[in-house]
């Protein structure tokens, strides 16, 4: 009887005395600290154990193909992107199989949530769905990376401001290159809009909906252009002539407000065109990190949240700077106004937004959340209605149709680790 | 349907290396072609830029007789078969192989209709279209999934790996369900696959690449017993061929443990008082008491000290050390880390009848077919003893005219 070999990145107490010389199948409640959570059906066994504190999601699988996904994870790692952690491998020769062990991702839900929490025809929810599954495979695209199976099942999402995060979860069919190819690229997104077809008519077959079949499939088919757009926008290469240069900014600026860094500007001279205005050139932009407003709030405050929060945040921030100026009658410097902002406004009401989702979510998201409310309320009344009936509306669950904030419901967990069906 | 042709198909990265190199390949309309070797040699890449998803550095692929080098993948009418073969819970197993047709929005209902029920009829699956995937069996649903690639009515079906993510079991059956598919629709099919069992099951014929160049393209029989090299000798079989030093000496090839005659084909060959490599396979030896004496005298008998002997019920092997000069053992040593294989050392596996009574540490007698062995030429590895095949029809891919053609580059 061979010993397993185990490669633990996380060497937790509790996770070294799991029964690893044993198949996955084998290991029971309460002997096993597992925890039952939906996932779907999915072609491989999935258990979730809770270990030293945290979730941890075990997969069995053959060793060659966890050695890989292992790899892969490692990768995505270190690229920053979007994916489960990797958390460990252990090889069970006795069984020739594997266990891959990656970190259940925190605050994450899986998309059926939001079509069984709130009303199916809710096509604003599904656009921040599909917008963020764009995104993500923009991202992994341009850091070479082919996922070969995104589907709704294989991401997880998680509430980032008003906008989702998408994650990669399964990694079985994923390959590194240094460059993808147009083909690859192309191939990529087919795939994802079958699977995510075939998963919205799954969902609509369920709630016995027929009539949302069409809008369905329309939707899925949507995604290719969001991803399009993304990547056009990211990959453009205009020329202009050298007297126009200022367009430089305005392309910046584009970048930045979708949350993009610029790590380089190029202006290269065109010179395949003879015949053409001989001070021609042609912009090349090095998109950098997609933390553009995350990395200057967290500059300015020490606070470290989702992109899509940061823009949120510094929008409050600016408003307060602009209240502080008028209120003192000069100038107060950026870095002044932030430290005040965070003690005196978005730390206090942040606790007490949170308290108003009874603990839902974390502190950032729901003062992201209370802004948001606010702001809609105070649209539809025509006047700033103020914080405290938002903070009411927030807490009465009555925030505006189809608004961010209504999300909160995907973020609650039934109970805490609790048995989770099918028919949640 | 269609045939595929590949032309001095070449792919460089931005290195310059080449990870496929100058591979010319017919398929033939209707084959079923393999392509196999270890990690590295370039078969998924070969894959890939007959999908569109690799751009091709040089050379023509053909689909039909048409170009495709600069085709968008879905512009090549091909199926990758079980790059996804989630099925979904809620849908039944009509809508589950109807889905892409219904998203590709080319087709009215009751064309969709013709279509599913047509392929489901061709996977038996008619009787079961109203069902939920849960009240299917294990390859009943393998077999809903192949429905999805069937509806496209593609040209040709490709598979890249499509069971090495399956356990024991299901890999068996998955690997019957393609065969018999295959062969029920005659399509054209491409699959690429690192393991050599599953490629001398499947194939009509098998494409052997190593380090991106195109070794030898047979059908699985021809490969097993005419290998062009000491690669393809040692990749394909299972256990590999054994490799041992041979001196030519007269009218005798002396191994280290059995002196065999030297056939008359092989003088023109070989030259005297030269060290080869013979490749024996472990069939082509047996327990002496166990060889029927109009056998027997094909061969020739020797004692040797038997380390190890494994018996598995139906088969017994047994392993012999032997002694090779470095300079062989060095060759040896760069062929086994090549076919990523850890087996190459110097002792010899023999293949025993079940029954035969030789038992670890025993000194026994054995047997060598001296007509079942290869001399290969230790520095270009190349077998020099090949007889080509003048392939019988039987072995051909099905309305093969003949016309296949691989070269090396």
């Amino acid at each position: 009887m061979a010993a397993p070999e185990l490669r633990l990145r996380a060497p937790r107490p509790g996770l070294l005395a799991l029964p690893w010389e044993r198949p996955l199948a084998d290991w029971l409640v309460p002997e096993v600290p597992l925890r039952d959570i939906a996932v779907g059906p999915s072609r491989h066994l999935v258990k979730f154990v809770e270990s030293d504190g945290e979730l941890w999601a075990l997969k069995e699988l053959p060793p060659r193909i966890a050695g890989r996904e292992y790899g892969v994870l490692s990768r995505l790692e270190e690229m920053c992107l979007n994916a489960v952690r990797p958390a460990g491998l252990v090889f069970q020769p006795n069984f020739d199989t594997a266990i891959l062990l990656t970190r259940f991702l925190v605050g994450s839900w899986q998309y059926r949530r939001l079509f069984m929490r709130l009303p199916p025809d809710a096509p604003k929810h599904r656009a921040r769905l599909f917008d963020a599954m764009a995104t993500l495979l923009v991202e992994l695209h341009r850091h070479g990376v082919f996922w070969g199976d995104c589907s709704l099942a294989n991401t997880l999402f998680s509430r980032d401001g008003q906008v989702l995060q998408a994650f990669l979860v399964d990694a079985e069919t994923s390959e590194i290159h240094p460059g993808l190819s147009d083909g690859q690229r192309t191939h990529d997104i087919d795939i994802t809009v079958e699977n995510v077809a075939a998963g919205l008519l799954d969902v609509a077959a369920k709630l016995e909906k027929p009539e949302l079949e069409p809008g369905f499939i329309t939707e899925a088919l949507s995604i290719r252009d969001r991803y399009e757009r993304l990547w056009e926008l990211l990959h453009a290469e205009p020329t202009f002539g050298f007297a126009d240069r200022y367009r430089v900014e305005g392309t910046i600026r584009k970048l930045n407000e979708l949350g993009f860094a610029v790590d380089e500007v190029s202006m290269l001279p065109v010179k395949e065109d003879p015949a053409g205005a001989a001070d021609q050139v042609r912009l090349h932009v090095a998109v950098g990190d997609r933390r553009y407003h995350a990395t200057q709030l967290q500059r300015l405050t020490g606070l470290d949240v989702g992109e899509g929060q940061a823009r949120i945040l510094l929008g409050d921030l600016q408003a307060y700077q602009g209240q502080l100026c008028r209120e003192a009658g000069h100038d107060v410097d950026e870095r002044t106004a932030a430290q005040l902002w965070v003690m005196e406004v978005a730390t206090p009401t942040m606790h007490r937004a949170h308290a108003a989702v009874g603990g839902t979510g974390t502190p950032i998201q729901a003062y992201c959340d209370l802004l948001e409310v606010r702001w809609l309320l105070s649209e539809q009344a025509g006047r700033d209605v103020g914080t405290e009936r938002a903070l009411q509306a927030l807490a009465r669950r009555v925030a505006p149709s189809e608004s961010a904030a209504q999300l909160i419901a995907v973020e609650t967990p039934t109970e805490p680790f609790s048995v989770l069906d099918d028919d949640e | 349907m269609a045939a595929i042709t590949m032309r001095n198909i070449v792919k460089k990265y931005g290195d310059g290396f080449p990870a496929v190199n100058d591979v010319s390949l017919d398929i033939a309309d209707g084959e079923f072609v393999i392509l196999v070797g270890p990690s590295g040699c370039g078969k998924s890449t070969l894959l890939r830029m007959i999908v569109g998803l690799e751009d091709i550095t040089s050379g023509d692929m053909l689909i039909g007789d048409e170009r495709v080098n600069d085709k968008q993948p879905r512009d090549r009418n091909l199926a990758m078969v079980f790059q996804n073969y989630a099925l979904y819970p809620h849908l039944t197993v009509f809508e589950n192989i109807a889905f892409p047709l219904r998203l590709s929005g080319k087709h009215s209902d009751e064309e969709i209709r013709k279509l599913v029920t047509e392929a489901a009829d061709t996977l038996e699956l008619g009787e079961h279209l109203e069902r939920k995937p849960a009240n299917l069996s294990g390859g009943q649903r393998q077999r809903v999934a192949m429905g999805r690639a069937i509806v496209r009515n593609a040209d040709a079906f490709l598979f890249d790996e499509p069971l090495s993510n399956l356990d024991a079991k299901l890999r068996g059956q998955m690997r019957t369900e393609i065969l018999r598919l295959q062969r029920r629709l005659g399509v054209t099919t491409v699959y690429v696959t690192h393991d050599q069992t599953e490629a001398m099951t499947l194939g009509d014929r098998v494409a052997v690449l190593k380090k991106g160049v195109l070794q030898q393209v047979a059908s699985p029989r021809e490969l097993y017993d005419q290998p062009v090299n000491l690669f393809v000798a040692g990749f394909i079989g299972s256990p590999p061929m054994n490799f041992v030093p041979a001196r030519v000496n007269g009218n005798e090839i002396e191994l280290p443990f059995v002196t065999v005659p030297l056939r008359d084909e092989w003088r023109d060959a070989v030259e005297d008082g030269k060290v080869y490599i013979a490749g024996i396979r472990p069939g082509a030896f047996e327990d002496a008491e166990f060889v029927d004496t109009d056998k027997a005298s094909r061969g020739v008998t020797f004692d040797v000290d038997i380390d190890v002997t494994e018996w598995l019920g139906n088969e017994q092997y047994a392993f012999v050390p032997f002694e090779a000069t470095p300079e062989i053992s060095g060759q040896l040593a760069e062929l086994a880390s090549e076919l990523d294989s850890e087996q190459l050392r110097t002792q010899i596996c023999v293949e025993l009848d079940p029954l035969s009574r030789v038992r670890s540490g025993d000194k026994a007698t054995l047997w060598l077919d001296a007509e079942r062995l290869h001399l290969f030429d230790p520095h270009s590895g190349d077998n020099l003893t090949r007889v080509a095949h003048e392939r019988s029809r039987e072995e051909r891919g099905p309305e093969s005219s003949g016309r296949h053609a691989a070269t090396t580059g």
